[in-house]
């Protein structure tokens, strides 16, 4: 029995097939409240309110002719767009989703998840290396450039949550408000949820931070190379890292997703929606920012609003256990 | 509508050569392509003419004759006359960086060679177009129906 | 990378192109160190052409040189042969001519607004100007019929004449773009990711415009004083009262905000000429179809700067030689250089700051005719209106 159960939960819920749902609508709802804002429609044919077009274009992407560059180092050319979705999937498993805990959290599994979502850049630079072209090799180092900038603020705004919990375990952080009842911990860790929101934003490279996949600059960056089912699994790659980074930050910054399986669910779904609504925010109201311009405005204002966070949080847990 | 008297003073300049007014704003002098270059000076100093508008180029059959359009307050053309056989003109990198693209033109339509232009390179006509072709003098005739049009080897 | 340079071509078809032109870049990490250009892609042998042509064929082949700035071309070319014919074009002509020559410069400072927002990646400016821009693009197929290639000129005047509804219709809807250019006035101005991107970009003293020979916006960007409308007054100018606008900025922004504050000119003329619109004919009624011996050159303030023509006529039916020089040939090498030390992420909008000419698209209406199917046949206009209705009614977009 154990054996199915752990089958289903990688496979149905909250594993891929979940995940591969879900993060389609959140490309869909993204693409829509992007076009309302800009005074356009968005999708609108493929199903209701075009919500089916995310999947169409990945499976228009699956079907399309597949090109490896004579120049490109193959195997890792092949292995990149595999390893990201498998490192964002595997991380998706361990989100608080069942009930409070999930099936397989152990104490230190945020850092496990931080590292797992660090893998896409990773592999993101190196299927822009191995493919050698002048695009893919400027895009791979903006990939990096930007992955030192945003990387250290990103954990230190998780960081902030853990602490005020007491524990690396993501179930631990998200039930802290349920189990200790101090909800006032999501109003005071408010510059690290920001910061979270911004660096999230930059780990998925969206406007103002996607100078790395910039189109009227470097064509497609790391992908300019990249066909068919491998670029179509990229974007399969950039959807769930859009849910799973929304579903983190909800998690540890809104108070996780507690009170029983329906009550939970219906949480996760809202929750990860309005972190994306304000991800879509962020992206309509800003013009792309050059690379120097990323890891000036992250070391200057990111980092240090965290530690700032950091401080008040390890104040208010000093002048706590005094009292 | 100018305060100052262009064609007096033009000519006076000029002196020697041949200077005309069509309209009300537009001079015209010929000048040879030994004293371009003084000419050229004598624009920018004398009446604060420094903008090169265009080089049009033009074969007249028995010669080609450039007209160097320099516009400021007024519009003063200076013509000069070159030897259909010897197309050689001095350039005018120096005293104006934006005479190099109508000089690199002139040099892919016409053939005319600007003496002393730091870049030669095609700038409008294909790289594999045929050498010694020169679309825009009289002799090219524009290819009609069925006839084959010239291009280049790939 | 360290010290290794590598060289990028960006070209002949890149995203941030919308006009085959190659550029080489020679890179060192991010900062450019050397820049050539190279065009010609899109050569297609109309100087040559206009020699086979007569005047009539060369004004609507020479219409065809650019789909933005295509009323600019036949504006410098009738301009030149009227000159030779020794033409006078009746006023109320002269206006109409200028009206429309106003209001292209109106909607290709817009369209240049919204891709320079594009190109640093500002899609939602980008999309809020367009929109603004079918307004003019509007009043332009309500002048002339035609969206794109107006087809309004004519040697001796212009083609078609402004009724009194057509007339305070184009003045009704200055005002909402006067509100909406106030907003992007503002934006294109304040938004401080924006600013980011254009502040100190693509940097071009006035000393080096003089010598680049630079021309239009891009040279007013960096405080030279040169407007063709008012330095070489054609068509109505004369009559109106307009500001030349410059800028001392000689970056990007600086480019930004001329084109933003010609926008609001443009506006203020085309409500002048409106108002002051004179009776009378609007074209010469007899134009000879042989031209004499003669030549000229014309001048004209295109919307991205100045714009020469030069006819020679042998006497003939076609002329001997028509010369254009467009005025991003003249600006061109200039942006090319002034990109030289920044970084690559700022090519495509230094490059795209002196608004390289590009073609627009054209527009089918046909619906056919079958009665067993009930098809009809629908006229441009009705279909248009439906479609605006439709998505009003049922989406809540405004246009």
């Amino acid at each position: 029995m154990d054996a199915i159960k752990v089958l289903i939960y990688i496979a149905i819920f909250p594993g891929f097939l979940f995940q591969s749902v879900f993060s389609t609508y959140l490309e869909w709802l993204d693409r829509k409240l992007y076009a309302r804002m800009q005074n356009r429609l968005g999708p609108l044919y493929t199903g209701w309110n075009g919500i089916l077009q995310p999947v169409a274009d990945i499976l228009k992407l699956f079907a399309k002719e597949d090109i490896v560059p004579a120049s490109a180092d193959k195997f890792m050319f092949n292995l990149m767009p595999v390893l990201s979705l498998a490192s964002v999937f595997a991380a998706g498993l361990y989100l608080p989703i069942w009930h409070l805990t999930s099936y397989n959290s152990f104490e230190g599994d945020l850092i496990v998840v931080a590292y797992l979502l660090a893998i896409p850049s990773f592999a993101l630079f190196l299927a822009g290396w191995f493919s050698v072209s002048p695009f893919s090799l400027i895009g791979a180092t903006r990939v990096l450039t930007q992955l030192f900038a945003y990387e250290v603020p990103f954990f230190l705004a998780l960081l902030t949550p853990a602490v005020m919990a007491g524990s690396w375990k993501i179930a631990t952080i998200s039930s802290y408000p349920w189990t200790s009842g101090s909800w006032w911990v999501i109003p005071v860790q408010l510059i690290a949820f920001g910061v979270a929101l911004l660096t999230l934003q930059a780990k998925l490279e969206r406007v103002p931070f996607d100078s790395p996949e910039a189109e009227t600059e470097v064509v497609g960056g790391p992908l300019t190379e990249y066909s068919g089912k491998k670029l179509g699994m990229f974007r399969l790659q950039k959807d769930i890292l859009l849910f799973v980074g929304s579903a983190l930050v909800a998690a540890l910054f809104l108070g996780g997703f507690g009170g029983g399986i329906i009550l939970g669910c219906i949480q996760l779904v809202l929750k990860t929606i309005f972190v994306v609504i304000l991800l879509s925010v962020v992206r309509a109201a800003c013009a792309r920012i050059r690379i120097d311009q990323i890891v000036t405005f992250s070391w200057k204002y990111l980092a240090p609003a965290s530690l700032v966070q950091l401080l008040i949080v390890l104040l208010i847990k000093g002048w706590k256990g005094v009292a | 509508m100018s305060q100052r008297d262009y064609l007096k003073d033009l000519g006076q300049a000029f002196a020697g050569t041949e200077v005309k007014q069509s309209s009300d704003r537009r001079f015209w002098v010929t000048v040879s392509t030994d004293d371009l270059h003084t000419a050229v000076q004598i624009l920018k100093d004398r009446f604060s003419i420094f903008h090169l508008s265009t080089i049009v180029g033009e074969d007249m059959r028995d010669s080609f004759l450039l007209s160097y359009v320099f516009s400021g307050e007024v519009v003063v053309t200076l013509t000069v006359k070159i030897n259909r056989e010897k197309p050689e003109v001095p350039s005018l990198a120096g005293l104006a960086q934006g005479s190099l693209v109508y000089e690199r033109e002139l040099h892919d339509l016409f053939g005319i060679i600007p003496v002393g232009h730091p870049d030669l390179r095609r700038q409008i006509l294909p790289e594999d177009w045929p050498e010694g072709l020169f679309p825009l003098r009289k002799d090219v005739q524009v290819p009609r129906a069925g006839q084959e049009a010239p291009k280049g080897e790939n | 990378m360290g010290e290794k340079t590598i060289r990028i071509p960006i070209g002949p078809q890149h995203p941030f192109l919308k006009e085959p032109a190659k550029f080489d870049f020679d890179i060192s990490g991010e900062e450019i160190i050397g820049a050539r250009m190279r065009i010609g892609y899109n050569h297609r042998g109309m100087e040559k052409a206009c020699e086979e042509r007569n005047y009539y064929q060369c004004l609507y082949l020479l219409e065809r040189i650019c789909g933005i700035c295509s009323h600019s071309h036949t504006t410098c070319y009738v301009q030149a042969v009227e000159d030779i014919l020794k033409l006078e074009v009746p006023k109320r002509g002269l206006y109409l001519r200028t009206l429309v020559c106003e209001l292209e410069r109106l909607h290709s400072h817009f369209l240049w607004l919204g891709v320079a927002a594009h190109e640093v990646g500002f899609d939602t400016l980008f999309m809020y100007v367009w929109r603004d821009r079918e307004v003019v693009m509007e009043i332009l197929e309500e002048i002339s019929g035609n969206r794109v290639n107006y087809a309004i000129n004519t040697i001796g005047g212009v083609r078609r004449d402004l009724t009194e509804e057509q007339r305070k219709k184009i003045l009704g809807s200055l005002d909402l773009l006067k509100k909406r250019l106030d907003y992007y006035t503002h934006i294109g101005t304040h938004e401080p990711s924006f600013l980011a991107r254009i502040q100190g970009v693509g940097k071009m003293s006035k000393e080096r415009a003089i010598q680049m020979c630079a021309v239009g916006p891009f040279a007013r960007a960096s405080g030279l004083d040169v407007d063709v409308r008012r330095d070489d007054q054609y068509a109505a100018y004369g009559d109106l009262d307009f500001k030349v606008i410059t800028s001392d900025q000689c970056d990007v922004l600086g480019r930004v905000i001329v084109r933003v504050l010609e926008i609001a000119e443009s506006l203020k003329m085309i409500q002048q000429l409106l108002t002051k619109l004179p009776e009378g004919d609007i074209a010469v009624k007899k134009v000879p179809r042989r031209v004499p011996a003669g030549f000229s050159i014309s001048r004209y303030e295109a919307p991205r700067g100045e714009d020469v023509h030069y006819v020679r006529s042998n006497g003939t039916e076609k002329p001997e030689r028509v010369k254009v020089r467009a005025p991003t040939m003249a600006n061109l090498e200039a942006a090319t250089e002034s990109i030289v030390g920044s970084f690559i992420a700022d090519i495509p909008i230094a490059i795209a700051s002196i608004d390289p000419c590009f073609s627009c698209t054209d527009r089918t209406a046909v619906v056919l005719n079958d009665k067993k199917k009930g098809m009809r046949i629908t006229t441009w206009e009705e279909l248009r209106r439906y479609g605006v209705d439709w998505y009003r009614k049922n989406k809540g977009i405004h246009f």
